[in-house]
Order: structure tokens, then sequence, then C-alpha cells
């Protein structure tokens, strides 16, 4: 056995540890994402500690130097899954030694909009006249709104694969003008039109054929933008910062009381996190 | 003299299995230390593993302390549960070291020149001592000190530091009391807190005593309770009616007794503090937000900054509030938790 030195760490490891005593500590990607995960598994914050660390790049990073210093390591990273492909997430998700865990769905908010929950919310909340009679017609809906926001999301997927820096589409950005985002698009990334509604036209169709169900829409969908276009579409109130965080709030507890969180969400914290322990 | 504490190294007692703590930053000893973690992860260990060790320079002939009611009264308690454990040490910037060693491990300790310590072999009951280059003089210094007064005036201080240590249990001395009772504070080399159940007077009878006996120490004493910045309150003895009045920012008066229960716990730890520090000493603190608020645990850390300040000394501190951590920084602080 070598002796454990305890010595000085960085400020930001020294923080997190110190708050996080004997906890498993589970990095996340931003403040909303703490926000939901402490919400969700607030029963079980005697044993785990959410930190937000900002963003998926950091998560990664302080993961990989955390885990470095670790003797014990239980510390992990729960990411978006962003861009990301089939492969890549299985991967992450049926790795027995994982420590990184990238979400099944685009992210948390994708776990948030679940039809019932978004349907049951807006029933009460101060709407223009909602008049959508039950879940299933919402999850229809639902489906129509992510149909909507195929092209801006496609073309944001090509952002993200150019790697060049340039500016993604934000959340509220109209997306009912194809060829707007199309145009936008090319200028961002300094291309030729064409060649850039090629690569848009090639997203759209695998856009598309995940659309069939809210399952597989929402692996590709940003939730971010979904919740936008939610409150747009059927709330009076203007879309500010505060009331996008308010509506996420609700839908949070409503999730977690009325529908059960989702079994991805589930398998990560309990199966894969929380379980390790009873390994040892 | 300056005593500063570099590191501690353990096998072997309660949570700590096999650890060395830095206090050190760049080979430097820190001036405040903040041990974190989680319940159980060896923070009140340490300290008592620290003051239980330096309390072994008293020891400089095994056999006079055996014929004198024994060994165990003389070692602290905890070291016979410890298998090794040494503090190295900075002593006017000449590092030397003191262990224990239970049963001896470490057969190299015995043959450096610059360790001080006990090796205990339990099986023949064997104690071997070990002196270093350091320990006659310490010994000696301790010897001259020990039960003197301790002189808090400016010209003449005692030049030889101590070990203070408040436990976790620290029951604080009464504020209110009936009587004014004489309390002397005599200089230990290795001092622990604690209330005597015996104590007739209070910390209000403390204070008139001492404007009556000793005006010199009153007034250092009055001066420093006036600097703590408890929002502008300000102390003095009304002799007529043989109290302790506290002039708020606003001009009105109240009893000493109407300070609030955290303020009072404040007041008494910094007292007791301020009252035997020497120059050089080592301040454990365990659990040092111990029933405070918030608000109450950023004027602690700021005044005991402040002491700093004026009268050097290490601080070693256990706590769970992060109030400290954003106080004293970061780079101080050690987290105990294995993770």
């Amino acid at each position: 056995m070598t002796t454990r030195i305890i010595n000085q760490l960085s400020p930001e490891l020294t923080t997190i540890l110190f708050e996080a005593g004997n906890r498993k500590l589970v990095l996340l990607e931003g403040k909303d994402d703490l926000e939901v995960f402490e919400e969700w598994f607030k029963e079980d914050l005697n044993e785990i500690y959410f930190h937000a660390p900002g963003g998926c790049s950091n998560v990664e990073t302080f993961l990989k130097e955390t885990l470095e210093k670790s003797t014990k390591g239980e510390v992990y990273g729960i990411i978006d899954r962003d861009f990301r492909t089939d492969e890549e997430v299985n991967a992450s998700l049926s790795d027995n030694s994982a420590h990184l865990f990238i979400l099944r769905r685009y992210a948390i908010e994708n776990y948030l909009l679940e039809p019932f929950a978004v349907w049951e919310e807006l029933r009460i909340y101060p709407s223009k006249s909602f008049k959508v009679f039950d879940s299933s017609i919402m999850e229809k809906n639902l489906l129509k709104l992510c149909e909507d926001l195929k092209t801006l999301i496609a073309a944001n997927w090509v952002i993200h694969e150019a790697s060049t820096g340039a500016k993604y589409f934000q959340e509220g950005y109209i997306m009912s003008d194809r060829a707007n985002i199309i145009q936008q698009s090319a200028k961002r990334l300094n291309l030729d039109l064409a060649k850039v509604e090629q690569k848009i036209v090639e997203k759209e169709v695998i856009i598309q054929s995940k659309l069939d169900r809210i399952d597989n829409a929402y692996q590709v969908i940003d939730g971010k933008h979904l919740l936008h276009q939610i409150l747009y579409q059927y709330t009076s109130e203007p879309k500010t910062k505060i009331r996008v965080e308010h509506f996420r709030r609700l839908l949070t507890r409503t999730v977690k009381e009325k529908i059960g969180l989702h079994t991805d969400i589930v398998w990560i914290i309990k199966q894969r996190i929380l379980s390790e322990s009873a390994k040892r | 003299m300056q005593i500063n504490i570099l590191s501690l190294t353990v096998k072997n007692c309660g949570a700590l299995k096999d650890v060395k703590i830095e206090f050190t930053d760049n080979g430097q000893p820190e001036s405040v230390i903040v041990l974190g973690g989680a319940n159980g992860s060896g923070k009140t260990t340490a300290l008592e593993l620290i003051f239980a060790l330096l309390a072994l320079f008293k020891i400089q002939d095994t056999r006079l302390i055996t014929t004198q009611g024994g060994l165990f009264k003389a070692i602290q308690n905890i070291l016979m549960y410890t298998e090794y454990a040494e503090l190295e040490l900075l002593i006017d910037g000449k590092k030397t070291s003191v262990f224990f060693d239970n049963p001896p491990i470490l057969t190299e300790a015995i043959s450096q020149g610059n360790k001080h310590g006990i090796v205990l072999n339990r099986v023949n009951h064997d104690w071997g001592l070990q002196c270093s280059d350091m320990s006659q003089h310490l010994y000696d210094s301790i010897r001259l000190n020990e039960e003197q007064p301790i002189n808090l005036s400016s010209n003449k201080p005692n030049i030889f530091p101590s070990i203070l240590y408040f436990p976790h249990h620290r029951e604080l001395l009464p504020v209110t009391g009936e009587q004014i009772h004489r309390e002397e504070v005599k200089y230990q080399w290795c001092y622990r807190y604690q209330n005597h159940s015996s104590f007739l007077g209070s910390l209000e009878s403390y204070l008139i005593w001492l404007d009556y006996a000793e005006p010199e120490i009153f007034q250092f004493v009055i001066d420093m309770l006036n600097q703590l910045n408890f929002e502008g309150k300000t102390f003095s003895i009304h002799r007529k009616t043989l109290s302790v009045k506290v002039k708020t920012r606003d001009g009105s008066t109240h009893a000493f007794n109407q300070l609030s229960s955290g303020e009072q716990n404040l007041l008494i730890l910094l007292l007791e503090l301020r009252r035997r520090l020497i120059p050089g000493s080592v301040v454990l603190l365990d659990e040092i937000e111990n029933s405070l608020h918030p608000a109450f645990q950023h004027r602690l850390a700021q005044n005991l900054l402040q002491l700093q300040r004026q009268i050097p000394f290490q601080l070693i501190v256990t706590t769970h509030q992060p109030t400290f951590l954003k106080i004293f920084g970061e780079k101080g602080t050690r987290i105990l938790t294995e993770f």
C-alpha cells in the first residue's frame, strides 16, 4: 500500500471535493442540467453530488483530470448527445468501465418535453387559447414542431461539422423561412450557397427519417429549440429567460411526479453510478 | 521562536490509514490550513495527533515519567491507538520532526538525528526515546516557561510559543457569574481549551477583575475587544455597578449578557485565544463554525486573519462550511476524504 499524499489541489477541484465529501461526483454540462438532476434525484443527494463546470468540453477535461488524481474513481460525467452518432452513445452506455455517459436524446430538455408533461403544464399555463384535448394530440403537435425545426437543426448540424467556430442559430430564430436559414448558413460558414444547401438537405433527410415517433425525434431535435417553440406557440407570455426557466422547472417536477423518469436517465444514475458502490 | 507545521504522516489511526498531509505551498508553510472532508475522514484525528505529537517534546526521560505515574499519562491517548505518526516541523527555519512509533516500523527513524520521538514495543513493553538536536532546547524552554504567568503586555512579551488547541467539544466560559474571581493565565506548552466545572467566575467577572488588578493587561484586552468590529460595539467597565457595558453604534448601551449567543461565542473564543497567544505559536481549531451563523463565521474568520497580522501564528482549522474555504482560500485547503 502506498502512502496517500494529501496536498494542494486546483482551486476548482478543492471547492468541489470540499462540497462533495464522500459522495460520488457527477459532472454535468450546465446550470440547467444541474437543476434538473438535483430535482430528479434529490432523494439520492446524500450519495451523489452534482456539479456543473460549464460546457461539454469542460466536463470531459475536468473528468479526465479528476480521475487521474482519484484513487476511488467515483467520478462521472454526463453530457448531451448533440450530434453524436448512435455508436458513440451506445458505447458510452454499454461500457462497464465508462465514467462518461452520453445522453441518448439530444439534451436534457428532450427528457422534459414528454408529451403528457407538456400537455399537463400547458393546460394550466397562461395560454393564448389552448385547445389540445389530450396528450396523444400533443404528441402529434410536438412531432409537427420537430418537423418545422428540421431545417434549423440541420443547419446547426452542418455548422457543427464544419468546426470553423461559426455561430449556431439560437433558440427563437425564425424556423419557417428555409431559404433564409440556408442563406445565413452559407454566410456564417463563408461557403458557396449551393454547397451549403446540399449539406443541409442531407441532414434534413436524416432528421426526417427520425420523425416517426417522439423517442427517435428527440435524438436529433435540440430540446432547447423545441422548448422555446412550444412556449411561442402555446403561451401568451413574453419568451424571456425567466419564463423559459420557470416552464422548465414545472416540467421537471411533472415528469418526475406524474410520468416517471425516462429509463435512459434511471439507467445512468441508478444502475451505472449509484449501484457501483454496492458492487464494491 | 517560531514553530510551523510542514506535514503530518500517519499510519493506522482511525480513518487515517496511510496518509501524509502536506501543510506547505512550494516548500513554505501555509499560514492558514483548512482541513475539509466528510464526517469520519479524519479531520479531528489529525488535530489530535498534531497536539499529541508536539506534547512529546515534554518527554526527555521515559524512566522518569514512568516512575511519576506511567507513560500513559504523559502520552496523549490517541497515540496509543496509532501505529505510526510523524510531524515535520520548521522551528526558526530549521527542519525537525517528532514521531511516535508503535510498534517500531521505521527503524531508520531511530538513527536520524533530527527526529524526536517515542518508540513503543508492546511485546516486551520496551519504551525507546529518540532525541533530536532540538529536543533539549525545547525541553529546557518548556520547563522554564511552564506555569509561568503569560505576559500580555506588548513591551515584555513571552517569546516561547505554544500550541493552543480548541477541540470541537468546547463548552464556553459562562458570560455571567455571581462573583468576581481572579483568573490568572499561565503558560502551557500544549494548551487544550476546556471549561472547568470548578470555575466560579465568568467572562464578565474576568474583565472586571482585570480592570482593578491588572490595568495594563485590561487595557490590552479591552482594546482587542473594541477592535473586533462587532458592528461598532465597544466595551467598558461600569465600576459603580461592577458590570461590563456594551455601547452600540447608535450610542445606546446594554448589559454584557445581552449580547447575542453568537456574539458571546465569538467573543469568548477570541478572548481566550488572544490572552494565550504568543507570537510564533500554532493554533488548532476543530469545527471552527461550531453553531455560528454564516455572518458570524465571516466575522470570526476576518478577526482571526486580523489577529494573525498582529501576532504571527499558524492556524489549522477543520470545517464543513464553504464560508471558510472562501475566506481562507482554496490554496491552503486540504481535502481528507479519499476520492
